[in-house]
C-alpha cells in the first residue's frame, strides 16, 4: 500500500520532468541546446499565476471538465504497476483504459465547448483516433494477459516476472512493439499527433486545448503529462519486470527504466515525420495486428 | 385530461410492477396460473420466474418513468391524436406484459404480435408524413417477418410435444431429430435479431425510431428490443439448450451489430437516430455476453453466469439509460422544432437541466466509469478474458472480440461526445434556429430519477449484480459473488468502483488548495479566437463534419457518396448554382438486402400475370378448382 | 321416373337452355321458369315435413327470385342499347358439350353421397350439383353483366335444391343470408350496368380489364 501511494506521487512529481527530459533528448538529436530539463514545472507555474479568459458562449463545462480530466487521468495512474507490484487502487487493464477514455471524453466536451473551430476540429480528430487507440491499447493489454497470465496491471507485471527469461518469448516481444506504439499514439507524440505545435494542420490534443487558459490549461497540461508518464512507466515495468522486492534496487531499476523509454521516444520522435491523419488509423491497425499475430504465435506455441 | 389519466395511470401500474418484481426476484419465487384464452383449445399460462421478473422489474421502472416525462412531453400531442397515443402506449404496455410472462408457445406468440402490431400503430402516429408511413412499412415488414420466424422456431418442437407448455416443449427437444432442432433454432436466431435490432436483420431500427414519438421511441429501445434478449434466453437457453455452434453465430452477428451501430452512431445526422444506432451497438453487446454463455455453457464452470450476469445487467442499465437519452432528444425536438445536427447548437444555456442530464446519459451510454453501464462492459470484457485463459483456438476468437468490443467502445464515446456537444454547446448552427424552453417539470423529474439511478448502479455495481444474480440462477448456473456493493471481484481481479477515491481526491483536494493559497487569479468572459475574425456560428463544425474524420477513416466502411451538379444556362465554362448532395448507404442494406428484394419483387411481377383483371377469368380459376375436386375426390 | 325426379330434370334443361339463350330477355323468361320449378320442388317437400321453416323458406325463394329479381333485370335491361349476347368464348356447340360432360362429372361425384330427405329421390343431388355448375359456367362463359347474374341465381338454385336433397333443407338463417346475398348482388348488378353502361357504352365485362392498373411496380421500397 504505501509503496502504492509512494510510486503513485513519483509520478506526479516527475511527469513534468520526464516531459523535459523528451524534449532536452529531441534537442540533442536536432543539435540545438534546447530547453531546461526543468523548464515544464516553469510553464505550469507560470500558467498557474496567470488569469483566466474563457470564451464568450462558452457554459461552466469549460472550467468543470478539466478537472474531471485531471482526477480520471490520477484515478488511471494509481493503477499502475511501479515499484514492484505497487497499486493504490484495484483494478486492471480495461478499467485502466476506461479511466483514460473518461479523460479523453472529458477534453473533447470541453472542446466542444471551446466553440472555436480549432477546438472543434481537435475534437473532430481525437474522437476518431481515440476510437482507433482504444483497441489497440486494449488489444495490448489483453494479449498480454492472455499469453501471459494475469488480467490486472498488477498481475500481468507480476507472471511476467515470475516467467523469467521466458517473459521475453516471440509472442510477448511483439505484443510489447506494439504497445510501444500505442503508447506514443496515447501520448499525443509524433508520428501521430505533435505535441510542440499549434499549426491547425498538425494539432489534435493541442487543438482541442487552443482556448483554454491560466489554471484550466495549467490542469490539462499537467493531466496530459502525467499522462504520458504513467504510460512510459507502464511500458517499462511490462517490458522489463526487474528490481522486484527492496526499495533500493527496484527504485534504481524503475528511474533506468523510465529514463530508457522515454529517450526510446525521443528517439522515434525525431526519426520520423508526424503521418497524415489518413494515415495514422493504418499505423494503429498495424500495431493491433502485430499484437494479435503475437496473441495467435503465444496461443500456438503456448498451447 | 386524458394524457393524464392515460399516462399517469400507465406510471402507476408500472411502479407497482417494478415493485412487485422486484419481490419476485428478492425472494427467488415462481408464480404461475392458467386463464381462458380465445380459444377453447389453447389456453393461457402465465408464469413469472425470477428471469421474466428482471425484465418486468425493466419495464416497470423505465414505463413509470418514460409515463412521468410523457405526462409533460405529450401534451404536444393533446390535439393531434392524444388520446389515441395515450391508450396505445397503455396497451402496448400490457402487450409487452403478456410477452414476458408467457409460459406456453401460444401465449408467447400472442404477446409478440401484439408487440409488433400495436407497436406499428405507435411508430406511426404522425401518418401524413409519407417518410413516416415508409418507416413504419419497414418496420412492419421485419416485424412480421420475425413473428413467422419465432413461430416457425416455437411451432417446429410443438410436433413432437404433448402440448404447447414451455415445459412439454423443453422435454420434446430433447427427442427432436437433430435436423429439425438445427432449423428451429436457426429461425429463432432470425427472429430474435429482427426483434432486437441485431444486424443484419436491423434496418428498421434507425428508421423507425427517429419518426417515433420520443416517448414512444423510448419505449421501444429501452424494453422492446430487450423482448428479443428474453426470447433468446428464455427459448434458446432454458427451453432448448442451444449448442455451441447457435452462441458462435450469435457471437458473430452480436459484435457485427455493435461495430456497425457505434459506427453509424459516430457519422449520422438526425439526433435520435444516433441513439437508435447506439441501441443497436448495445443489443450486440448483449447478445455477445449471452452467445459467450451459450458458447461455453458445458465447458467451463464459472463463464456462463459471468457472462449471463453482465448481458443482464447491460440489460437492465441500458434500458434505464436509453429511456433518458431518448426523453432529452425528444425534449430538444418540441423545443426547437429540429433533431438534425447540421443546425441544432448551443441549447445548453436554455435548457440547462435537460443538458446536464443527457451529458450524464451520453456519458453512461458511452461506458464510462463510474456511471451504470461500465460494470456490465467490465464484466462482459472479463468473460472474455477467462475465455482467453481457457484453452485451443477459442482465446484466439477472444482476443478478436476483445478488441472489437474496444473499438465499439471507442467510437461510442466519440458518437456520445459528438451528439451532446454540437447539440448543446457552442451556437446554433442555423442563425434562425428557436432559442427553445426548458423541457416540461414532469420530464425534467423523470430524467433526474433516471440519471440519479445510473449514478447509483455505476457507483454500487453490487447492487445491480444482486438483482440480477436470481435470473441468472435459475438458469442453472452458479452468479457472481458480491460481498460488496461498491465492488466487482472476478476471480483475483476487482473493480473498485470508488477508484481508490482516497488518493485520487486527496490530491485534487491538494491541488485545489495550493490553487487557493496561491491567490485569485482575474477571471473574464473574452470573444473566441478565430484568427482576429469575429466568431460567425456557420464557422463551427456542424455534425457532420465533426464526424468527418471518423469518416474518413472507415471510408472502406461506409461508401459515402458525393454528387456535385452544376446547372448551367448556355455553356458549360458558366455555371450558375452547383448543388452537392452527399449520401451513405447503409452497407448492410446495399450488399444484403437489396438483391434479396429485387429478387422477390422480379418473382411478385411475375406472378401477377394472373391478375388480368377480367373477372370471367377470376371466376374461371374458381370453377376450374370445383371440378378438379369432384372428380379427384372419388 | 318421380314427378321430384322430372320437375328437377326439366330445371336442369331449362338451366342449360339459359346457358346457350343469347336473347337477354329470354334469358330471364328462363331464370323464372327454372325459379319457379324449383319452388315447386320446394313446396312438395315442405307439403311433406310440414315444418314452418321449409314453409319460409320456399315463400323467400319465390319472392325473391321469381319476382324480385327478374323485374330488376328487367329494368336493368330497360337501359341499355345491346340486348344480345353477340359473341362468346366458344362456340355454342362446344358449350353444350361442355354442360353436358359437367353434368356427367356432378353424377359421378354425387354417387356416393346417398340423399338423406324422405322426399329426396335418387337424382335431386346430381342435378343439383350439375346446376351449380352451369351456374359457374353461365358466369364464366357468358360476358354480358345480366348473364352474371343469372348464372349467379342459377347457382343458388342448385344450392338450394341440394339443401332440400340432403336435408329438411338448409337452417332459415343461412337461407335468408343467401338469398339476401343474391339480392343485395343483382341489384346491385343492374344498378352498376346502367352505370356501366353510361360510362363506357358497354356492359361487356371484358372490355372492364381495361380498367386495369398496367404501370409497373414502384420500386422504391424504402
Amino acid at each position: 500500500m504505501t509503496d502504492g501511494i509512494v510510486s503513485l506521487l513519483l509520478i506526479l512529481v516527475a511527469a513534468p520532468f520526464i516531459r523535459g527530459l523528451i524534449q532536452k533528448a529531441k534537442a540533442f538529436f536536432q543539435m540545438r541546446n534546447g530547453p531546461p530539463l526543468l523548464q515544464p514545472y516553469a510553464d505550469l507555474w507560470k500558467l498557474v499565476h496567470k488569469g483566466e479568459v474563457i470564451p464568450e458562449p462558452s457554459t461552466f463545462l469549460f472550467t468543470a471538465l478539466p478537472w474531471v480530466n485531471f482526477a480520471a487521468t490520477v484515478a488511471a495512474t494509481t493503477l499502475v504497476p511501479a515499484l514492484g507490484v505497487g497499486q493504490v487502487g484495484p483494478g486492471d487493464a480495461i478499467v485502466f483504459a476506461a479511466l483514460l477514455a473518461l479523460a479523453r471524453f472529458a477534453l473533447i466536451v470541453a472542446a466542444f465547448d471551446g466553440t472555436s473551430n480549432f477546438t472543434h476540429m481537435g475534437a473532430s480528430r481525437e474522437m476518431a483516433i481515440g476510437a482507433v487507440i482504444e483497441p489497440a491499447l486494449i488489444g495490448c493489454l489483453a494479449g498480454l494477459a492472455i499469453v501471459g497470465g494475469g488480467s490486472g496491471l498488477g498481475a500481468i507485471a507480476e507472471s511476467r516476472h515470475l516467467a523469467g527469461p521466458a517473459a521475453f518469448g516471440p509472442a510477448a516481444l511483439m505484443i510489447l512493439v506494439a504497445l510501444i506504439l500505442v503508447a506514443q499514439a496515447e501520448s499525443g507524440r509524433v508520428p501521430f499527433d505533435n505535441p510542440d505545435t499549434h499549426l491547425e494542420l498538425t494539432m489534435v490534443h493541442e487543438g482541442m486545448l487552443l482556448e483554454h487558459s491560466g489554471r484550466s490549461l495549467a490542469l490539462l497540461a499537467y493531466a496530459a503529462q502525467i499522462k504520458q508518464a504513467a504510460l512510459i512507466v507502464l511500458t517499462g515495468t511490462l517490458l522489463f519486470p526487474v528490481g522486484w522486492g527492496e526499495l533500493l534496487p527496484a527504485a534504481l531499476a524503475w528511474i533506468v527504466r523510465v529514463v530508457a523509454i522515454a529517450l526510446l521516444f525521443a528517439c522515434i520522435e525525431t526519426a520520423n515525420a508526424k503521418l497524415r491523419i489518413l494515415r495514422v488509423p493504418q499505423l494503429l491497425v498495424t500495431a493491433t495486428a502485430i499484437a494479435g499475430a503475437g496473441v495467435v504465435v503465444g496461443v500456438t506455441l503456448g498451447g | 385530461m386524458a394524457r393524464a389519466v392515460g399516462y399517469g395511470g400507465c406510471a402507476l401500474i408500472g411502479g407497482a410492477i417494478a415493485g412487485g418484481s422486484t419481490w419476485v426476484l428478492l425472494g427467488d419465487l415462481t408464480l404461475q396460473t392458467v386463464r381462458r384464452g380465445p380459444v377453447d383449445l389453447l389456453p393461457i399460462h402465465l408464469r413469472i420466474d425470477p428471469l421474466a421478473a428482471l425484465f418486468l422489474l425493466l419495464l416497470g421502472a423505465v414505463s413509470t418513468a418514460i409515463a412521468v416525462a410523457a405526462l409533460g412531453y405529450a401534451r404536444a400531442y393533446d390535439h393531434h391524436g392524444g388520446t389515441r397515443l395515450a391508450a396505445l402506449f397503455a396497451l402496448f404496455l400490457g402487450a409487452l406484459h403478456l410477452a414476458f410472462l408467457a409460459a406456453d408457445a401460444f401465449t408467447f406468440l400472442l404477446g409478440w404480435e401484439l408487440v409488433a402490431v400495436v407497436g406499428y400503430f405507435l411508430v406511426v402516429h404522425e401518418h401524413e408524413d409519407p417518410a413516416v408511413r415508409r418507416a413504419g412499412f419497414l418496420y412492419l415488414a421485419m416485424a412480421q417477418l420475425g413473428a413467422a420466424l419465432v413461430a416457425v422456431a416455437l411451432l417446429l418442437p410443438a410436433a413432437w410435444a404433448a402440448d404447447l407448455r414451455f415445459s412439454a416443449l423443453r422435454e420434446a427437444i430433447g427427442h427432436m431429430p437433430l435436423l429439425a432442432r438445427d432449423l428451429a433454432l436457426i429461425a429463432l436466431l432470425g427472429a430474435v435479431l429482427a426483434k432486437a435490432g441485431g444486424a443484419p436483420l436491423h434496418a428498421w431500427l434507425p428508421r423507425a425510431h427517429p419518426v417515433a414519438p420520443a416517448h414512444v421511441s423510448a419505449l421501444l429501445s429501452a424494453v422492446m428490443i430487450k423482448l428479443g434478449v428474453y426470447g433468446t434466453i428464455r427459448l434458446a437457453i432454458d427451453i432448448a439448450a442451444a449448442p455451441a455452434w447457435f452462441g458462435w453465430a450469435l457471437l458473430v452477428c452480436g459484435v457485427a451489430s455493435a461495430l456497425l451501430g457505434a459506427l453509424q452512431a459516430t457519422v449520422d445526422r438526425d439526433l435520435k437516430r444516433v441513439l437508435a444506432y447506439s441501441s443497436i451497438e448495445n443489443v450486440g453487446l448483449i447478445f455477445s455476453g449471452v452467445a459467450l454463455a451459450i458458447v461455453t455453457w458445458h465447458t467451463t464452470p464459472l463463464l456462463p453466469g459471468l457472462a449471463l450476469t453482465a448481458a443482464l445487467l447491460h440489460t437492465l442499465n441500458h434500458g434505464l439509460v436509453k429511456a433518458l437519452l431518448f426523453m432529452g432528444a425528444g425534449a430538444v425536438d418540441r423545443a426547437v422544432g429540429t433533431r438534425d445536427l447540421n443546425r441544432l447548437g448551443g441549447l445548453a444555456r436554455s435548457m440547462p437541466w435537460t443538458a446536464g442530464l443527457f451529458l450524464l446519459g451520453g456519458a453512461a451510454i458511452a461506458a464510462l466509469p463510474p456511471l451504470n453501464l461500465f460494470p456490465a462492459e467490465w464484466l462482459l470484457l472479463q468473460a472474455l478474458l477467462a475465455l482467453g485463459a481457457s484453452s485451443g483456438a477459442e482465446r484466439v476468437a477472444a482476443w478478436v472480440a476483445i478488441v472489437a468490443i474496444a473499438l465499439t467502445g471507442g467510437l461510442a464515446l466519440a458518437a456520445m461526445a459528438r451528439a451532446f456537444g454540437i447539440t448543446f454547446l457552442g451556437l446554433p448552427r442555423e442563425r434562425t434556429l428557436a432559442s427553445g424552453t426548458e423541457a416540461p417539470a414532469a420530464v425534467r423529474i423523470s430524467l433526474l430519477a433516471l440519471a440519479g439511478v445510473a449514478v447509483g448502479l455505476g457507483l454500487f455495481p453490487g447492487l445491480g449484480v444482486r438483482i440480477v444474480a436470481p435470473a441468472v440462477e435459475v438458469l442453472g448456473v452458479v452468479p457472481l459473488e458480491t460481498p460488496l456493493p461498491y465492488a466487482l471481484i472476478v476471480g483475483d481481479t476487482v473493480l473498485d468502483a470508488l477508484y481508490g477515491p482516497v488518493a485520487v481526491l486527496s490530491v485534487c483536494m491538494v491541488v485545489w488548495l495550493l490553487f487557493r493559497v496561491m491567490g485569485r487569479v482575474p477571471v473574464r468572459r473574452g470573444p473566441v479566437w478565430v484568427c482576429g475574425f469575429a466568431l460567425q456560428s456557420r464557422m463551427q463544425y456542424s455534425g457532420t463534419s465533426a464526424g468527418e474524420t471518423a469518416r474518413l477513416f472507415f471510408r472502406s466502411i461506409l461508401r459515402t457518396r458525393r454528387v456535385a451538379r452544376e446547372i448551367w444556362a448556355q455553356a458549360p465554362y458558366f455555371p450558375q448554382r452547383l448543388s452537392t448532395h452527399a449520401e451513405t448507404p447503409h452497407p448492410v442494406e446495399a450488399t444484403l438486402y437489396a438483391p434479396v428484394v429485387s429478387t422477390v419483387l422480379r418473382a411478385a411481377s411475375a406472378a401477377r400475370a394472373i391478375q388480368n383483371g377480367n373477372i370471367r377469368v377470376y371466376l374461371l380459376y374458381v370453377f376450374a378448382t370445383l371440378v378438379l375436386l369432384l372428380v379427384g375426390t372419388r | 321416373m318421380a314427378l321430384g325426379d322430372r320437375i328437377a330434370a326439366a330445371i336442369l334443361v331449362i338451366a342449360i337452355c339459359s346457358l346457350l339463350i343469347r336473347d337477354l330477355a329470354t334469358g330471364i323468361v328462363s331464370l323464372t321458369v327454372q325459379s319457379a320449378l324449383l319452388v315447386a320442388i320446394g313446396v312438395a317437400a315442405a307439403l311433406h315435413g310440414g315444418a314452418w321453416h321449409a314453409w319460409m323458406a320456399a315463400a323467400i325463394t319465390f319472392a325473391v327470385k321469381v319476382v324480385v329479381i327478374p323485374l330488376v333485370l328487367r329494368a336493368a335491361l330497360g337501359r341499355v342499347r345491346l340486348k344480345r349476347e353477340v359473341h362468346g368464348v366458344m362456340p355454342d356447340r362446344y358449350l353444350l358439350v361442355l354442360a353436358i360432360g359437367l353434368a356427367v362429372i356432378a353424377y359421378r361425384a354425387a354417387g356416393p353421397l346417398a340423399p338423406a330427405a324422405p322426399t329426396a329421390t335418387g337424382h335431386q343431388l346430381p342435378i343439383a350439383i350439375s346446376l351449380m355448375l352451369m351456374g359457374l359456367l353461365t358466369m364464366v362463359a357468358r360476358r354480358k353483366v345480366i348473364s352474371q347474374v343469372i348464372g349467379l341465381v342459377t347457382l343458388e338454385n342448385g344450392i338450394y335444391l341440394a339443401a332440400l336433397a340432403l336435408s329438411d333443407g338448409l337452417p332459415l338463417g343461412i337461407e335468408l343470408a343467401v338469398a339476401f346475398d343474391v339480392l343485395v348482388g343483382a341489384i346491385l348488378m343492374a344498378i352498376l350496368a346502367g352505370q356501366i353502361h353510361q360510362s363506357f357504352e358497354t356492359i361487356d365485362a371484358d372490355r372492364l380489364s381495361a380498367l386495369r392498373d398496367r404501370s409497373p411496380r414502384n420500386s422504391r421500397w424504402l
